[in-house]
């Protein structure tokens, strides 16, 4: 596929303030703004795009030194494919640290508040996030739409299920979605319509998840006097796959491999690199530059809306006009060069405002151009999934570290009437080894040659005994919304531009900790019908290090960033409403994970996209 | 009735397996060029050489469709299926070879001899007779091998219109040519490759279309009347346009017209490659080394991979997902540690896998045993 | 280019170090035929600690990489001499089994307090592609090593670790296995006897 963003496609920050040209100005390139971009082309809409990075990834080359740099970095972190740029950072784990009662650490480019440390990143650069996620792609359940009704816990979305299936089914074809339908219905049934199937057939389990179905299929657990029965199920994933040839009514699918600016032929399927985050090295995994692809494809060939992008633009403050609430404009920061603060500002209009910077931007933004909200809700009730991990070593050879990131799970645990009383978990039987928990394989190789004394043979006979047996469960746990879980701005911390940088002040619920040690237990009795050596450690000078009815744990977020800026039924309870329209500013769309009022447990990107063909929707309807 | 008519089903039979042999003998080239490129450089020669050899091994399952759409048999295992390199295409007797070697400017003009559209051909006539010499291997349209097609093109047309009239011939008498097990085609369900997509051969029509696709792919020769464009109906360039890019040091793009690629620029850095021995032998290495043995190694992988492909082909098509993608993935290890290696007493020459399956075999004493 | 401007230009790399070592061990004369004994030998001491063949070895591209690694960090030096011990090791236990030559390699070269560390991070360059910052302890002794952090030596270097082919794995972000491969047992690759000395 063509991403052919040549020169034509990129606009100067003086063409840009062309005043009246746009019909929407849309603040980022990653999924949510890729989508929308692609809704409103195809009817005809003009969109200036703004991107705060550099958007050297357009070319394959561009791409692939991403790929590079994650190659020599010996960190292999999270974010190491993607610069450092000081004129639009991103949060970075290795900046963290364990906070003391009280401290503040400043040095991380989210302001940590504490008194818990979270680790949630987000990537900026053409594409955003879907650069770096893993693409597993679960739907949220029918019953995370009502939890307060349902288990009096967290909030109902203004929303059910069923006014966003149909469009999961239109996020699912964006993304490319291999899955398999059958093997995802639950006792309680399937959240599927009769007789759909995703575009590609599912990615086969792992040898790791068959070895641990093997040990748990056919047995069970009891929760709050239910018995729940466990099996491995392969999850959803937005990589590509075997074509379904009776998707779409017998139409089949096409998948979508790797854009460049010239024709390329690669990443039409996973290869099993391992390495979905943070890079997938083909592009078999979805990035929203494949949906940009489409949306210049549609205005060279169909002559259909026009996207100009502006790069390097950082959106600074958003103007409002006093009479009416309305946006009158977007103020944007353009800098020369990531090396340099050099910037010139200038004020970018259209009908329309969509901000799709993810939750921590958007609300940051929000913020710091003094607009919390006639609710005061803007930066609360942020939420990520809290994660804990439980890593062993399986009786026998299971060949850990091939497939992709992730193929399969325990999702039986997702619901339940349990959830009165804790936290929902789905579980991630992870392909790459305990490297999330431990550093391995690295750490293994090290500690094996200098503290195991081991050489020749009888260190690669440890290496196999210590590597291929190993087995990570994460179990990605329910947060439900709390105001005091928020972002906030403060002019003594700002970025290279003078942008106010996200402060973030967290704590785990209460509700959600009960569903950690839960998972701990849980762990506890899954290792023991496996024969698993569990290796569990929770380290007291870890960032995430909490302490929960005298046991510690470590907690990580999920970079599964929701919440601030949720939608409700009114201007007092919420931010937007059920489109995503901010309740105080007509022409002002806030899209993205931040408009979700709970998270569940499901990865959020496959709700967030769906809530691009709402928003989008809406949009149109407002600029005819 | 020409010289070149298929007039025969046994004929047409045996011209698939030609096409067969064909696409297979282009991918020991075209992969030891790639895997000569020292990793890390030279990305864009990569990915073209990359595309091309995956596209040479769907030409060649397209190939077997066709043949098992007709009943025909289907077996990679025998004698002379791999030739012994260098060696000839049924176009090339008078100017070129293929060698096994690594990417080199001479390299890559022969690929895009391999690849020439056919009126970039020198010869005109659709088919010249001469004398092949007893000792060089080559693809002919008739047994005793004195006739040729001039252009790969003009053998898959030849293979289309023969096509053509046996169904026609066939459906005279009330029956078909398509007699063969649905069951064996191999799907895009089975297998995937860059471009163009695999379906089932199963009457005239689906049998034109793939015939179709494999020269399009090749050539861009989508009519004789007219020169191509570079893109073909589906919107892809062409293997020969691919290598021309970079001869011309240019990517292509929609548009352009053959011969002035208006893309991003191509740099090749022709020092980043490991030189490799010509045509390499397992007898180029000393016997009883690593490098003998991971060479011997290499082929007899490389005949369990065609003893697989075969079984593939006849009716186990769950095996091209399961083993024969993973031991293509696998081939690449293999060749990259070869060809990493110096060979000894080669004037400082790398090795190379030497593709000697019949030779291989024979050292095994267990060809087909 | 003698092997001492050699060794000097290693030091002070305007030039890709490995293209230089390359060059220099192919090269022609006295220097020439010196660095590759030396590289010879590095070769063969990297064999017996990793338990690769040669051919295995030479097949990551990388041999001239990582000598031309250790050279850069810790000087020529230190290098000869834990060649040179682990030569006179080989030529000692010739004949003898993997038991007692894994002893005196203990002793005399991994237990040496100013081998010792060298001779571990020659290990895990051939299995990670990264060299280690090594122990605070030995910068103070045998220090200072101004270029002793931890990096990775190349994106290649990072990719042919031998880490995962002992494993059966590939490195996260190259040389995948393929769609579905990863629903086969792994293929873990056989090795030497002395596997079982535990």
């Amino acid at each position: 596929m063509h991403l052919r963003i040549d020169p034509t496609r990129l606009t100067t920050p003086h063409e840009a303030v062309g005043d009246g040209h746009y019909d929407a100005v849309i603040v980022g390139s990653g999924l949510s703004g890729a989508i929308i971009a692609e809704q409103l082309c195809k009817e005809g809409k003009r969109v200036l795009m703004l991107e705060a990075s550099p958007i050297t990834n357009k070319s394959l080359r561009g791409y692939n030194e991403y790929v590079t740099n994650f190659f020599v970095s010996p960190s292999k972190d999270n974010q190491s494919p993607f610069p450092e740029n000081p004129n639009a950072p991103m949060p970075r784990t290795p900046t963290l640290r364990k906070l003391q009662p009280g401290e503040v650490n400043t040095n991380s480019y989210i302001v940590q508040a504490g008194p818990y440390v979270s680790d949630s990143n987000y990537t900026r650069t053409l594409g955003g996030t879907t650069m770096h996620w893993e693409a597993k792609t679960p739907r949220m359940l029918p019953e995370d739409f009502k939890t307060r009704t349902l288990y009096d816990q967290g909030l109902d979305w203004p929303i059910g299920y069923d006014d966003i299936e149909p469009d999961y089914q239109r996020a699912e074809r964006e993304m490319g979605v291999s899955g398999d339908v059958a093997a995802l219905r639950y006792p309680g049934g399937s959240p599927y319509p009769k007789n759909y199937v995703y575009p590609m057939q599912g990615l086969p389990l792992s040898y790791l998840d068959h070895m641990v179905d093997r040990g748990i299929a056919g047995t069970s657990v009891e929760l709050d006097g239910e018995t729940i029965p466990l099996q491995v199920r392969p999850y959803p994933q937005a990589r590509n796959g075997v074509p379904n040839a009776a998707y779409d009514g017998g139409k089949g699918y096409t998948p979508v491999g790797a854009v460049n600016t010239h024709q390329v032929d690669i990443g039409e399927r996973c290869q099993g690199n391992t390495n979905c985050v943070p890079i997938c090295p083909v592009q078999a995994k979805y990035w929203s530059g494949k949906t940009l692809a489409k949306v210049l494809r549609m205005n060279d060939e169909l002559d259909k809306g026009e996207i100009k992008i502006l790069p390097q633009a950082v959106a600074s403050k958003v103007e409002i006009n006093p009479e009416n609430g309305h946006v009158s404009g977007i103020q944007v920061k353009v800098y020369k060069t990531p090396g340099s603060p050099e910037h010139e500002t200038i004020t970018v209009r259209g009908k329309i405002y969509v901000i799709t910077t993810a939750a921590i931007e958007t609300a940051r933004l929000m913020l710091a151009s003094g607009l919390p909200s006639s609710s005061g809700l803007v930066g609360r009730n942020f939420m990520d999934h809290a994660f804990i991990l439980c890593w062993g070593l399986m009786p026998e050879i299971c060949g850990t570290y091939r497939g992709s990131s992730c193929t399969g799970g325990i999702l039986d645990l997702r619901n339940g009437p349990f959830r009165k009383n804790q936290a929902a978990f789905s579980v991630d039987i992870h392909n790459d080894g305990w490297g999330w928990a431990t550093g391995s394989p690295y750490s293994d190789l090290t500690s094996l040659v200098d503290d195991g004394n081991l050489f020749g043979g009888p260190l690669r006979q440890g290496l196999v005994d210590r590597l291929s047996h190993q087995l990570l469960l994460a179990f990605m746990i329910d947060v439900p919304p709390s105001e005091s879980n928020r972002i906030t701005v403060d002019p003594q911390y700002t970025d290279a531009l003078g942008n106010m940088r996200p402060n973030l002040s967290f704590t785990t619920p209460e509700y959600s900790m009960r569903g950690a040690a839960y998972a701990r237990q849980f762990a506890k009795t899954v290792f023991s019908r496996l024969g698993v050596d569990d290796h569990t450690q929770y380290n007291p000078e870890n960032y995430g290090y909490v302490v929960y009815e005298g046991v510690g744990y470590e907690i990580r977020g999920g970079n599964h960033l929701c919440g601030t800026h949720i939608m409700g039924t009114s201007k007092n309870n919420s931010v937007v409403d059920t489109n995503q329209r901010s309740w105080d500013h007509a022409n002002l769309y806030l899209v993205g994970g931040g408009s979700m009022p709970s998270i569940g447990t499901a990865n959020v990107s496959p709700t967030i996209a769906a809530l691009c063909y709402r928003s989008a929707r809406a949009m149109l309807k407002q600029l005819s | 009735m020409d010289s070149h008519d298929i007039a025969t089903l046994e004929s047409l039979e045996e011209h698939l397996f030609s096409a067969m042999v064909l696409e297979h003998a282009t991918l020991p080239a075209y992969l030891t060029a790639l895997y000569s490129i020292k990793p890390g450089t030279n990305q864009d020669a990569s990915n073209i050489l990359r595309v091309v050899a995956v596209e040479e091994m769907l030409h060649m399952t397209i190939a077997a469709n066709l043949l098992n759409a007709i009943g025909g048999t289907v077996n990679l295992t025998q004698t002379g299926f791999v030739p012994s390199y260098p060696t000839y295409l049924p176009d090339s007797i008078d100017d070129f070879q293929i060698h096994i070697e690594a990417f080199t400017p001479s390299a890559l003009e022969t690929f895009l001899k391999i690849e020439r559209p056919v009126y970039l051909g020198t010869v005109q006539q659709r088919v010249v007779k001469r004398r092949i010499p007893n000792h060089v291997w080559c693809l002919s349209p008739n047994k005793d091998g004195t006739t040729q097609y001039t252009t790969i093109g003009e053998f898959y047309n030849a293979i289309k219109e023969s096509f053509i009239r046996l169904e026609a011939e066939a459906q005279a008498k009330g029956s078909t040519i398509f007699t063969g097990d649905p069951a064996f085609q191999i799907t895009s369900e089975y297998y995937y490759s860059g471009g163009g997509k695999l379906f089932p051969v199963t009457n005239l029509d689906s049998a034109v279309q793939a015939i179709d696709l494999v020269i399009e792919q090749g050539e861009g020769y989508v009519d004789e009347d007219k020169p191509t464009g570079v893109f073909d109906q589906y919107g892809e360039i062409a293997h020969f346009y691919r290598f021309e890019q970079l001869r011309l040091g240019r990517y292509y793009v929609r548009g352009d017209k053959p011969g002035f690629p208006t893309g991003p620029a191509i740099e090749i850095d022709w020092d980043a490659v490991y030189l490799t021995v010509v045509d390499p032998k397992l007898a180029d290495y000393p016997e009883g080394s690593e490098l003998y043995q991971a060479a011997l190694n290499f082929n007899i992988a490389y005949a369990q991979f065609l003893a697989l492909l075969t079984e593939a082909y006849n009716g186990k098509r769950e095996l091209m997902m399961r083993a024969a993608v993973p031991a293509m993935f696998d081939f690449r290890n293999l060749m990259n540690r070869l060809i990493r290696n110096p060979a000894p007493q080669q004037h400082g020459r790398h090795a190379a896998a030497t593709f000697e399956i019949d030779a291989t075999n024979a050292i095994l004493g267990t060809a087909k045993a | 280019m003698n092997k001492t401007e050699f060794y000097a230009k290693l030091s002070t790399p305007a030039n890709d170090p490995a293209s230089l070592a390359l060059a220099a061990i192919q090269g022609d004369g006295e220097a020439g035929t010196y660095l590759r004994g030396v590289y010879d030998q590095f070769l063969a001491f990297s064999v017996e600690v990793t338990a690769f063949s040669r051919f295995d070895l030479e097949g990551t591209g990388q041999g001239e990489a990582y000598f031309a690694t250790v050279i850069q960090v810790v000087g020529y030096e230190i290098l000869e001499q834990l060649l040179d011990t682990f030569t006179s090791i080989i030529n000692q236990t010739g004949g003898e089994s993997t038991l007692v030559r894994n002893d005196l390699l203990r002793r005399r070269l991994f237990g040496n307090e100013r081998l010792g560390p060298i001779a571990r991070n020659i290990v895990k360059l051939w299995f990670t592609g990264n060299w280690y910052q090594l122990p605070r302890n030995w910068s103070e002794k045998f220090g200072p090593a101004p270029k002793d952090v931890t990096f990775t030596v190349s994106a290649n270097a990072y990719v042919e670790g031998l880490l995962w082919t002992t494993i059966g794995a590939h490195p996260a972000g190259a040389k995948a296995q393929g769609y579905g491969s990863w629903a086969n047992p792994p293929r873990i690759p056989e090795f030497g006897s002395d596997a079982v000395v535990r």
